[in-house]
C-alpha cells in the first residue's frame, strides 16, 4: 500500500468537490475548520486488492457464523453489552439477510488488521461514491459499486423509509444520498426518525405512507429509549432493515473476545490473524498490567463509533490514561481491553499518515472503499478520507 | 379534561392507522416563501438564485477568506427538493429592507463602529431576521457566514424554510457589494436563535433542532492567525438570555483574552457594550444538551458525534 497525490490542478479538484457538495450532498467537506478531503490518495497492487476483498467477505461470514451462535445462546448474547431488552428481538432478527457492512483494515508488520467491524451504521456513502463517480486517474482502477449494491439489496422494496436521528445533518446527508440512488432506481423514500415508525393495516407507515422496508442510520443501541419501542419490539423484526436490529450482535466490541466460543479451527486461526487479542474489562485482572504497560493496551466501549471511546495507552498523557482506568474501573461493563498493534504509516507527500483501507461489504460481497488518514494511529470523525486506487494488471 | 375522556383519546391515538387517517399522507412536502413576493430590492432578480449553490455563494464570505469552511451548506442544499420557492413575503422584514433603500442610507451614520477588520459578529436572531440583518451589515462591507445546519420538514419542529425564503428575498442585497468584498473583511456569522426552541417534542414531530458545534464556529487560534480580538452578538433584547451553546463558545473565548461586546437589535446603530458571559449551564457534549434518541434533545445520548461510522 502507499499513498500518490492525485494529479488534479487545485482548480480540478475544487471542481470536483463541488459536485461531491451539491450533488452527492457531502455538507461537512471541512470539520472543525479544517478541509477532510484532500487530492490524494491510497494506492493498492492488484494482489493486495484481492487480498482486502478476500479478507473482508471472509470476515463478513465468519461474523455472520458467530453471530448466529451468539443469538442462540443466551449466556453468550449477555456478554456483548447490548440492551437486555432486545434479545428476544435480536433472537428473530438474526435470519434477516441484509448487511451493509465496512472493515477498516489497518497495515501492520504482520498483516492486515482489523480492531473494529462497522456492521450496525457504518457511514461515508456521500464521499466514497461522489469521488469514485468522478475520478479518472490513468493508469488505476478504482471500484465504485456500492451504488449498485444497495439498490439491488433493496430491489424487491417498492417505499423505503429513510430512519435517522433527525437532529444530525450528518447523518441526514448519508440518508439523502442512499434515498437519491432509490428514487432513480424506481423506489419511493419517506424520511424519519425510527420513533416515527407505526403500525398499519397488514404494514408499517411512517408519516402515515406506507414503507415496506428501511434504511437505518441509527444506532441499534439506542431503540430502547424509542417512545415506540413496543411497536419494535413486537415487530421489528417483520420490517426488512438494512441493516437489520441484529446487526448490533456483529457491532459490539465485545465479540472480539468470545471468538473461541464461536469459531472452528480454521475460521479462529483466520480471526486471530486479522483481528487484535480483546478481553472483556476485568480490573482485578487487567489494571496492573494496563498501569504499567499503557503502550501496550486499548480501552475502548462496546458500541462507540467514529474513534469515539477508544483510547490508545500510547498516545495519551500519564495521567489521562489513569483517570481513564479509574473510571472504567468503577463502571466496568461496557469496557473491553484490545492488545495494541503496530499501526504502520504511509508515506504521503505532506508526511506519514496512518490510512485504513475500508472495504464496504454489502449482502457478503465487495462494494467499494471508503479509506481515510489521520495524523495519529486513531482514525476519529477528523479523519481524512482518501480515495482508493488500484494499480492496473 | 374528564379524566376517562382524556384515556380514551389517549388510546385512540395510539392506534396508528387512525392517526394516519387523520394526518396528511407523507408530511414531508414544505414551501419555501411567498410566490407574490418581491425580493428586498423590489425585483425578481431572485430568481437568479434558484440553485443552491449560487444562493450559497451569494450569501457567503469571499472565495478566499479564512471563514469559508464554516459557511454551512446544509440548508441552502434543501433549495434543490422543492418546486416551491420564492422570496420571503413576511412583513415583519420591511422595516429592515426601509435601511437597505438607497435613499435612507447614510454609509457613515449607518454603519456600526464596530463593523471593522478584526471584529467577528455573530448574528443570533431568529433566522429570518438574522438574515436580513446579516444583508443590511454585509451591504456595509462585512461577509456572511452561515451557519443554518438543519432541513426542512412538513413537520419540522422548526421551520428553516423561511430561513430559506429570506435568503432568497435578500440574495440581491448580498450579490450587490460581493464585487467589493475582501478576504479581510469583517465576518458576520448568521445564525438561526430558534435552533434550540425550548417546546418538547410529540411524536409525530419531525425534530430538527440543532446547536452550534465545533464545526460552525471558528477556535481561538485560527481566530488570532486572522486578526480577530473582538466578538460582537447581536441578539433581540426580547430574548431573555444568549442561547446556551453560544453563552458557552463565548465564555471560553471571554477566558481566552478576546473582547465580547453586545449589540441589541433595538440600539439605533448597534451600538455594541462590553459583555461578560455567565459561565454556561451548557459545556459541550459533557452537559444537558446531547442530542436523543429519537434525533432531537431531551434524553441524553452517550455518543458525541454522529451516528455512523
Amino acid at each position: 500500500m502507499r499513498a500518490i497525490d492525485l494529479p488534479y490542478t487545485r482548480g480540478d479538484w475544487d471542481a470536483l468537490l463541488h459536485q461531491v457538495r451539491w450533488r452527492y450532498h457531502k455538507w461537512d467537506i471541512y470539520v472543525a475548520g479544517r478541509h477532510t478531503l484532500p487530492p490524494e490518495a491510497i494506492v493498492l497492487s492488484p494482489s493486495e486488492h484481492a487480498e482486502v476483498v478476500a479478507i473482508a467477505e471472509r470476515l463478513s461470514r465468519v461474523i455472520d457464523v458467530a453471530a448466529r451462535r451468539v443469538a442462540a445462546a443466551p449466556h453468550l448474547l449477555a456478554q456483548l453489552d447490548i440492551p437486555p431488552v432486545l434479545y428476544p428481538l435480536l433472537r428473530r432478527a438474526a435470519e434477516v439477510p441484509l448487511q451493509l457492512a465496512r472493515y477498516d483494515l489497518h497495515p501492520t508488520p504482520d498483516g492486515w488488521m482489523v480492531p473494529e467491524f462497522n456492521e450496525d451504521v457504518p457511514g461515508g456513502f456521500n464521499e466514497a461514491v461522489g469521488i469514485a463517480d468522478q475520478l479518472r486517474v490513468p493508469g488505476y482502477t478504482l471500484p465504485n459499486l456500492l451504488r449498485r449494491a444497495v439498490t439491488d439489496a433493496f430491489a424487491p422494496y417498492r417505499r423505503v423509509a429513510m430512519l435517522f436521528a433527525t437532529g444530525y445533518s450528518e447523518d441526514l446527508q448519508h440518508c439523502h444520498i442512499i434515498e437519491d440512488w432509490l428514487t432513480q432506481a424506481g423506489h419511493s423514500a419517506v424520511r424519519g426518525s425510527p420513533a416515527h415508525l407505526t403500525r398499519g393495516w397488514r404494514h408499517f407507515t411512517v408519516h402515515g405512507g406506507r414503507v415496506d422496508a428501511a434504511f437505518r442510520y441509527y444506532p441499534g443501541e439506542w431503540l430502547p429509549r424509542l417512545p415506540n419501542l413496543d411497536l419494535w419490539l413486537e415487530r421489528g423484526d417483520r420490517l426488512p432493515m438494512l441493516n437489520p436490529i441484529s446487526a448490533l450482535i456483529r457491532q459490539s466490541k465485545r465479540l472480539y473476545a468470545l471468538w473461541p466460543e464461536l469459531l472452528e479451527a480454521d475460521d479462529l486461526a483466520f480471526i486471530r490473524r486479522h483481528t487484535p487479542h480483546t478481553r472483556a474489562f476485568a480490573p482485578e485482572e487487567h489494571l496492573p498490567e494496563l498501569r504499567d504497560h499503557p503502550d501496550r493496551w486499548v480501552l475502548k466501549q462496546s458500541f462507540g463509533r467514529m474513534g469515539d471511546s477508544v483510547y490508545i495507552g500510547a498516545i495519551m498523557k500519564p495521567e489521562d490514561w489513569a483517570k481513564l482506568l479509574s473510571e472504567a474501573a468503577n463502571k466496568p461493563q461496557g469496557w473491553l481491553v484490545q492488545r495494541r498493534f503496530v499501526h504502520e504509516p504511509t508515506a504521503f507527500s505532506g508526511g506519514p499518515r496512518y490510512a485504513a483501507v475500508g472495504p464496504y461489504v454489502v449482502n457478503g460481497r465487495f462494494a467499494g472503499y471508503y479509506s481515510r488518514a489521520a495524523p495519529q494511529p486513531l482514525l476519529t470523525h477528523e479523519a481524512l478520507h482518501v480515495a482508493t486506487l488500484i494499480e492496473a494488471p | 379534561m374528564w379524566p376517562p375522556l382524556s384515556k380514551l383519546l389517549e388510546r385512540l391515538g395510539r392506534l396508528a392507522p387512525l392517526r394516519s387517517f387523520f394526518s396528511p399522507p407523507t408530511g414531508g412536502a414544505w414551501v419555501v416563501g411567498d410566490a407574490r413576493a418581491p425580493d428586498a430590492l423590489g425585483g425578481d432578480t431572485w430568481m437568479n438564485f434558484l440553485a443552491p449553490d449560487a444562493l450559497y455563494d451569494a450569501c457567503g464570505p469571499h472565495s478566499a477568506s479564512p471563514w469559508l469552511p464554516f459557511h454551512a451548506p446544509t440548508l441552502f442544499s434543501a433549495l434543490e427538493c422543492t418546486h416551491a420557492r420564492a422570496p420571503s413575503g413576511d412583513p415583519a422584514l420591511h422595516e429592515i429592507d426601509q435601511r437597505l433603500a438607497p435613499d435612507r442610507r447614510d454609509p457613515i451614520l449607518d454603519t456600526p463602529e464596530w463593523l471593522a477588520p478584526g471584529t467577528l459578529a455573530i448574528i443570533d436572531l431568529d433566522g429570518p431576521r438574522s438574515v436580513a440583518y446579516g444583508a443590511w451589515l454585509a451591504d456595509m462591507g462585512g461577509q456572511p457566514v452561515c451557519t443554518f445546519d438543519n432541513w426542512p420538514h412538513g413537520r419540522g419542529l422548526l421551520k428553516p424554510e423561511q430561513t430559506l425564503a429570506a435568503l432568497l428575498r435578500y440574495a440581491p442585497v448580498f450579490q450587490r457589494r460581493r464585487a467589493d468584498l475582501t478576504p479581510d473583511a469583517p465576518a458576520l456569522w448568521l445564525c438561526d436563535r430558534t435552533r434550540l426552541l425550548g417546546r418538547a417534542p410529540v411524536p409525530t414531530d419531525f425534530d430538527n433542532r440543532y446547536y452550534l458545534d465545533e464545526s460552525a464556529l471558528p477556535g481561538p487560534g485560527m481566530m488570532r492567525q486572522h486578526g480577530v480580538r473582538t466578538l460582537v452578538v447581536i441578539t433581540d433584547p426580547k430574548a431573555n438570555a444568549l442561547a446556551p451553546d453560544l453563552e458557552a463558545w463565548l465564555f471560553d473565548r471571554h477566558n481566552d483574552g478576546f473582547s465580547v461586546m453586545h449589540a441589541p437589535i433595538d440600539a439605533p446603530h448597534l451600538e455594541a457594550a462590553p459583555l461578560t458571559p455567565h459561565r454556561p449551564s451548557f459545556s459541550g457534549y459533557s452537559d444537558g444538551l446531547h442530542r436523543s434518541d429519537a434525533g432531537g434533545f431531551g434524553v441524553l445520548i452517550p455518543e458525541p458525534s454522529s451516528s455512523g461510522g
